[in-house]
């Protein structure tokens, strides 16, 4: 009978195939950290113990409990809960840990409450650094901390696949262990040095954090500029001394933990190395990338990145409870954070044309121009909208000055009367009878005698050169960062500064000059306006030549008049986003008042023809044509 | 005398039959916590049989473990058996619903999982003229006792193969006899039992305690200071 046993577990063995893990080899252990025998060269050891197993294992009556045998466990289990990890984009269940989980075991010294000697067979062993010697609070090595274990990498816990996570391949050195993540998913407690930059007991090199994107499959990342810096001059700028904490140096290679930390990270929740922009400032603050980012938030007109602290959320978006968008609440607080309109999992340099996102605006939620929440946006302008458009809470810093942290002087506009939706840049683009071409394209003619003959075929850099890449024609589209973006930066041909609209000296955060005049004390009333400089609406020059069209009177055959002598600027007659009248006409009232008879209006006769009812500089038009 | 004679005759025969390595001598258990001999003071039986008897008496079971087993074996019906996510092959329970066959660390189990007294012997409860002692007063003390195998190092269970061994840091067993393929560290038709590492005949003499069996020196030992890691590489 016992032979046919034999022959039946023999039997067993065959048809259970071989299981890969990673090459084991528990004497590896010696001198270790974990190696703490008198004689071990670990600064941490006992006074006395001569055999290394003993301090974790037992060959009789072990103690541990876990759904994955006891391993013979021989340590005294600590009995103390400590708050789990948790996060709003979290998909798997995470509670705290219990003695089934092999977790536990680990924890047994890991969470600072059980003396390292503390043996359930072979008594209490002294440690040089004491008799009862435990983690202190101090120790990296407590996991516990003074956050419990918030701010750990979550363990003991059934991962929730999707298409960002999945479970390790088979045979791969990271593993599950009953099904579940527990600390032996990524260290193995006998081997420091699988990683020789890194040791701490990883169970493969984590170079290019290989050990996270064995679990973690980021989209995006593989072709982002984290994972493959473009420029390979920069990557190497990367060291401890800007924040890598793993030994090695590059992003490329810290990866995932270029920004992120598995245990003890400034901030808990998704594990990020240092509060909001300044995990990202590492780097983009000219140490490591050559463009300075965060030289662009101390400008005046400024996305207020540094300002606001940090109250973005990842899980932002109409189905979240704690963090809608856009928001319901006028009182909710504005913010603006890196992680806003950038993803670093998938950000990199890949050019575009409008409305297309860019390369640095890859993967990031957005708000559709029929405003409906976008996971990742496809075109730049429907991320702008996710806070221009459908808030409920904006404005919030109302600034009608010329400087300061708001907008500039706000020009109050003929249609923003009465008009609900008056900062509401989505429904302007989106339903206004004229409009900058944002969400959609404008079709008006161009060239001589065209209803637009100022449009170039090109957007022009300052010097006149034109911009590579870029072309205009009626049916074009435009970016909201051709007219809102970085005064110096590259986008104007000034090399050494980032573009994008992080900040900017000009207000209303333009990349150019477009001048305002300043009011009259009445609207209507007489007043010199502003001086005309060819220098003056550089902004609007870049697509629209000031100089060979609009002020030749190519179009309306009052533009010289109106802005080179009565000193109005374009903005005084013009809405830049969009009016509820033809050609954008949205008189600004601060400046232009009703006409005597009460009324203010703009009417469109024809190409380059219309007819004016306004007081404005101290002149009366009723019904004046042209 | 008798039967510490004809034990000892059955014992030459065994030892050159399975031509094992050098161990420690029989006699070795002279002195040491196998010797009840000595403990039980003015008992009858010789030093052999308090574990071994020449002749099987009463209702000893038999077979190719029994060893003229002489303890009174437990009758537990469930040990529970050791599992570890890295283990190949699962252990089966040595308790009698799995295994109606004696193993080899059932003899062990007869005084070890604590269950049954030190002074319980089938020649005794089936002759009243050999009746060293009292029967059924002592017990094992706790901390000597392993009845719950789920806690204790896995036995009876087949050990894993070259692939399976390296695959998860074992060394590979030299024969299904023994793990050094010269029976230091024997097997028992390619399983481990308590024999592998225990010897219960080598008293103070062999080892500093527990009847550890010597193993053969490796450098991972004398580094370690455990003779664990033999196997545990």
């Amino acid at each position: 009978m016992r032979r046919w046993l034999y022959i039946a577990m023999l039997l067993a063995l065959a048809s259970a195939g071989v299981r890969l893990y990673g090459a084991r080899n528990h004497a590896a252990i010696i001198n270790t950290r974990h190696d703490f025998r008198a004689a071990s060269s670990a600064s941490v050891r006992s006074v006395s113990g001569a055999d290394a197993c003993v301090f974790c294992h037992t060959p009789h009556n072990g103690g541990g409990a876990t759904s994955d045998g006891t391993y013979l466990w021989n340590h005294r289990l600590s009995t103390t809960q400590f708050q789990a990890y948790s996060s709003t984009t979290l998909q798997s269940t995470v509670t705290p840990i219990t003695p089934q989980d092999s977790s536990k075991l680990c924890l047994s010294c890991h969470d600072g409450t059980i003396a390292l000697g503390d043996t359930l067979n072979d008594g209490l062993l002294g440690f040089v650094q004491g008799g009862s010697y435990s983690l202190p609070l101090s120790s990296s090595s407590d996991l516990a901390d003074t956050q419990g274990f918030a701010n750990d990498h979550p363990f003991a816990f059934s991962p929730q696949l999707s298409s960002e996570i999945r479970t390790p391949p088979p045979g791969d050195p990271v593993r599950l262990s009953g099904g579940k993540v527990q600390c032996i998913s990524c260290h193995d407690p006998h081997q420091e040095n699988l990683d020789a930059t890194v040791g701490k007991f990883l169970v493969k090199s984590n170079s290019g954090s290989a050990i996270c994107q064995t679990c973690h499959q980021q989209t995006g990342w593989t072709t982002s500029a984290h994972a493959q810096p473009p420029d390979p001059s920069e990557d190497p700028k990367y060291t401890s001394l800007q924040g890598a904490h793993t030994g090695y140096t590059g992003v490329s290679r810290n990866a995932c933990e270029s920004c992120h930390r598995p245990h003890a990270p400034q901030v808990a929740e998704r594990l990020v190395k240092f509060p909001e922009e300044n995990t990202c400032f590492q780097c983009h603050d000219g140490s490591v990338t050559n463009l300075n980012i965060k030289a662009e938030f101390v400008k005046t007109y400024q996305h207020p990145v540094m300002i606001t602290p940090s109250v973005h959320d990842a899980s932002e978006g109409p189905n979240s409870a704690l963090h809608a968008l856009p928001e319901t609440s006028s009182a909710v607080g504005r913010h603006a954070e890196c992680a806003d309109c950038h993803n670093g999992h998938a950000a990199n340099n890949s050019s575009a044309q409008p409305p297309q996102v860019s390369g640095p605006l890859l993967g990031v939620p957005g708000q559709s121009a029929a405003n409906g929440f976008l996971p990742r946006s496809n075109n730049e302008y429907e991320i702008c909208f996710k806070c221009h458009g459908d808030s409920a809470n904006k404005p919030q810093l109302f600034d009608s000055g010329t400087a300061g942290i708001g907008y500039g002087r706000n020009p109050q506009r003929q249609f923003d009367v009465g008009n609900l939706n008056r900062y509401n840049t989505r429904m302007e683009f989106e339903y206004s009878p004229s409009y900058h071409p944002v969400t959609r394209a404008r079709n008006l003619s161009s060239g001589p005698g065209g209803e637009v003959p100022s449009l170039r075929p090109a957007p022009i850099l300052p010097g006149g050169a034109t911009m590579a890449g870029r072309t205009l024609s009626a049916g074009s589209l435009i970016y909201c960062t051709d007219c809102h973006n970085n005064d110096t930066g590259r986008n104007v041909g000034l090399g050494a500064s980032p573009e994008g609209p992080h900040g900017s000296s000009i207000p209303h955060l333009l990349e150019r000059q477009n001048m305002l005049e300043p009011p009259p004390a009445l609207p209507g009333g007489s007043t010199a306006g502003v001086a005309y400089s060819n220098t003056d609406y550089a902004l609007c020059d870049k697509c629209h030549d000031v100089q060979n069209s609009v002020l030749r009177d190519l179009s309306f055959n009052k533009h010289s008049e109106h802005v080179q002598q009565a000193g109005a600027a374009c903005s005084t007659c013009h809405d830049p986003h969009a009016s509820s009248s033809s050609m954008l006409i949205n008189f600004d009232r601060s400046i232009v008042g009703p006409a005597s008879n009460g009324a203010l209006q703009y009417t469109r006769t024809g190409v380059a023809h219309g007819t004016c009812s306004l007081s404005c500089h101290g002149q009366d038009h009723v019904n004046v044509t042209y | 005398m008798k039967y510490a004679r004809i034990l000892g005759l059955v014992l030459v025969v065994l030892t050159a039959s399975l031509s094992f390595a050098a161990r420690a001598p029989k006699s070795a258990v002279f002195n040491s916590a196998h010797d009840f001999k000595t403990q039980y003071n003015g008992a009858s039986y010789t030093l052999c049989n308090f574990c071994h008897v020449a002749h099987k008496f009463g209702s000893a079971p038999t077979g190719p473990s029994y060893l003229l087993w002489n303890h009174t074996l437990s009758s537990v019906a469930n040990y529970g058996v050791y599992t570890s996510d890295s283990m190949v092959n699962q252990p089966v329970d040595l308790g009698t619903s799995s295994n109606a066959n004696l193993i080899t660390s059932n003899l062990c189990l007869s005084c070890h999982d604590g269950t049954v007294a030190i002074n319980s012997w089938y020649e005794a409860q089936s002759n009243a003229s050999y009746q060293p002692i009292a029967q059924g007063t002592d017990f094992m003390p706790s901390d000597t006792t392993v009845r719950d195998l789920t806690k204790q190092h896995p036995i009876n269970f087949v050990y894993p193969d070259a692939t399976s061994a390296a695959n998860i840091g074992m060394r590979v067993a030299g024969s299904t006899s023994s793990i050094d393929g010269a029976g230091n560290v024997p097997l028992f038709n390619g399983t481990m039992q308590c024999d592998t590492c225990h010897d219960p005949h080598a008293g103070p003499s062999s080892g500093a305690h527990l009847f550890f069996r010597t193993f053969p020196s490796t450098p991972e030992q004398t580094t370690t200071g455990s003779f664990c890691v033999y196997c545990h590489l």
